[in-house]
């Protein structure tokens, strides 16, 4: 085996990852996971993760089966994955499920396979490969999918500016005006948590979010914040890609909810502001405008992220 | 026999003895525990009604916990600079320990709900998921939010959400007890505090959903009443 510790660039004013003590990052361990997350090894149907997950945009894609493709940004920081929370913990237990269960790998394509033979040995010391090693591999590529160089986070650390109509859609953001920031705040632009922000009446069975995964009728109609980052290049919004703009998006929160939905987040259904957020078209515009400084560019074309 | 429980400040001795204290230092873990009026706190159950008459559920409460000081009988303060984050709703979160405790007889404890000014500054706390999430967003103060306290209310037949959060500087709410305690060499202790919910509404003033706000983060008023309330919340 061979080691060659790294350590990821953690950009400004990010929280600390917590990395598992048994999978610390190594570069033949991140490039082994590297090369697996582009390889239709991991399927039986010719797919790749890189199948739905296409870098340019933001390691997300316009294929759905159901569910809209969440973006592989920052996952390293997220102890829930999938829109209902499917899987919890840390990536190394989200690869697991996708490898075992998404993907069916077929470990013995992998133990056939002589060049993987001898990347497994050298970044995992095994001379035959698991399941578990696979996911390991992965959730070291996963981890080192870090978005934080985007024209905001330039001005967060004053090597940028923001025009005028970007610095009034972040101050919408970061008020009560907005209230953007209670569920996509942080430097993630995510809490990390479920809430249903009223996009349905109701939920029909099969299909009710976080619900499906805890049983609990308090989680009915709850679903994943999804990260900001790089949403400017993004086609589809919410779990079911029902919008296809960032301003669709905007209209929705502004006054096109439901306020009776089952388990609406209080932040939803506040007296003073029951005739909506009243966003102008200029507000509304502005805000798009700073949604976009959450563009990263450097990170939508890495040549360390892309096809080895 | 609940309602005496969580109303008192219990002192239980889980591996001490009732050995002659002697010099040296002790353990003492903290376990929070919340409740309203002596029903134990379940989240998303509209089972609880405040001064002001409406009923209501939490959904959320997440808090800080700041500047701990225990004052003994001869009037020695042990201090504490650690912040504690509460989530009320994640059990793993609610205890926290000092392990460097002088032992002895103890009858005061002190602490802030929320951060002093030295804490309360923006990237200030360690960078955690959690603390990024109380962040305090820097056009409106920077800093964290102290607490966010939410939930539904129900006026006029209509569920209807409130977000109590209470951040800024100066608004942090001390909290005094007056609760004898003792801590033994070498011994660890736990104390148990319990947060009354309802008293964020009742006193010196009521605190009124509809006239006072059903949201406080741009609303300084509300919020130094919340703070002013806050005084009771472990009595």
């Amino acid at each position: 085996m061979v080691e060659t510790p790294i350590a990821l660039n953690i950009p400004p004013f990010f929280p600390n990852m917590v990395i598992p003590e048994d999978n610390q990052m190594t570069a033949e361990r991140l490039s082994l996971g590297r090369k697996l997350y582009y390889d239709p090894i991991l399927s039986n149907n010719g797919r790749s993760c890189s199948s739905c997950h296409l870098q340019e945009m933001g390691f997300t894609s316009n294929v759905t089966s159901g569910f809209t493709v969440l973006p592989h940004i920052n996952l390293g920081w997220n102890h829930h994955f999938l829109w209902q929370g499917g899987e919890s913990g840390h990536l190394e237990d989200v690869m697991m499920f996708e490898v075992n269960d998404f993907f069916a790998t077929d470990i013995n394509k992998l133990n056939a396979d002589e060049t993987y033979k001898a990347l497994f040995k050298k970044a995992y010391g095994v001379k035959e490969i698991s399941s578990k090693n696979v996911a390991y591999a992965l959730a070291q590529f996963f981890r080192s999918m870090i978005s934080g160089n985007s024209k905001f986070d330039k001005y967060r650390s004053g090597e940028a500016t923001l025009n005028i109509s970007e610095m009034r859609g972040m101050n919408i953001f970061y008020s009560e005006k907005g209230d953007c920031f209670h569920c996509h705040g942080g430097m993630l632009f995510t809490d990390n948590d479920f809430h249903n922000t009223g996009l349905d009446a109701t939920f029909a069975q099969g299909n009710q979010g976080r619900y499906e995964v805890t049983k609990n009728p308090n989680d009915i109609g709850l679903y994943k914040t999804p990260t900001l980052r790089n949403s400017g290049v993004r086609q589809q919004y919410m779990h079911d890609g029902r919008f296809t703009t960032l301003l669709q998006v905007i209209d929705f929160y502004n006054d096109g909810f439901h306020k009776n939905s089952p388990n609406i987040d209080p932040l939803m259904i506040l007296p003073e502001k029951e005739n909506g957020l009243q966003l102008t078209a200029q507000d509304k515009a502005d805000l798009v405008a700073f949604l976009n400084t959450l563009t990263d560019t450097n990170f939508l074309s890495d040549t360390t992220l892309s096809h080895p | 026999m609940r309602a005496t429980f969580l109303f008192s400040i219990l002192f239980l001795l889980l591996l001490g003895s009732c050995s002659k204290n002697k010099d040296g230092i002790g353990e003492l873990t903290v376990q929070m525990y919340h409740h309203v009026d002596g029903s134990i706190l379940n989240f998303n159950a509209m089972n609880y009604n405040n001064d002001a008459g409406y009923p209501y559920s939490v959904t959320r409460l997440e808090y800080y916990l700041s500047n701990f000081e225990f004052t003994d009988l001869s009037g020695h303060t042990y201090k504490s600079s650690k912040v504690f984050y509460i989530n009320a709703d994640k059990d793993e979160t609610c205890n926290f320990s000092f392990s460097d405790i002088p032992s002895g007889h103890y009858s005061k404890i002190q602490f802030l709900v929320g951060l002093d000014t030295a804490h309360n500054k923006t990237d200030f706390l360690d960078p955690t998921v959690e603390n990024a999430n109380m962040a305090w967003p820097d056009m409106m103060g920077g800093g964290y939010h102290f607490i966010k306290f939410e939930g539904l209310f129900n006026a006029n037949n209509a569920n209807n959400g409130f977000a109590l959060h209470l951040g800024t500087n100066g608004l942090a709410v001390p909290i005094n007890i007056e609760k004898p305690f003792t801590i033994f060499k070498d011994k660890s202790s736990t104390l148990l505090l319990n947060m009354n919910l309802n008293e964020w509404f009742r006193s010196p003033e009521i605190y009124d959903f509809l006239q006072d706000g059903s949201y406080s983060m741009d609303n300084m008023n509300a919020m130094m009443k919340l703070s002013r309330n806050g005084k009771d919340l472990f009595n």
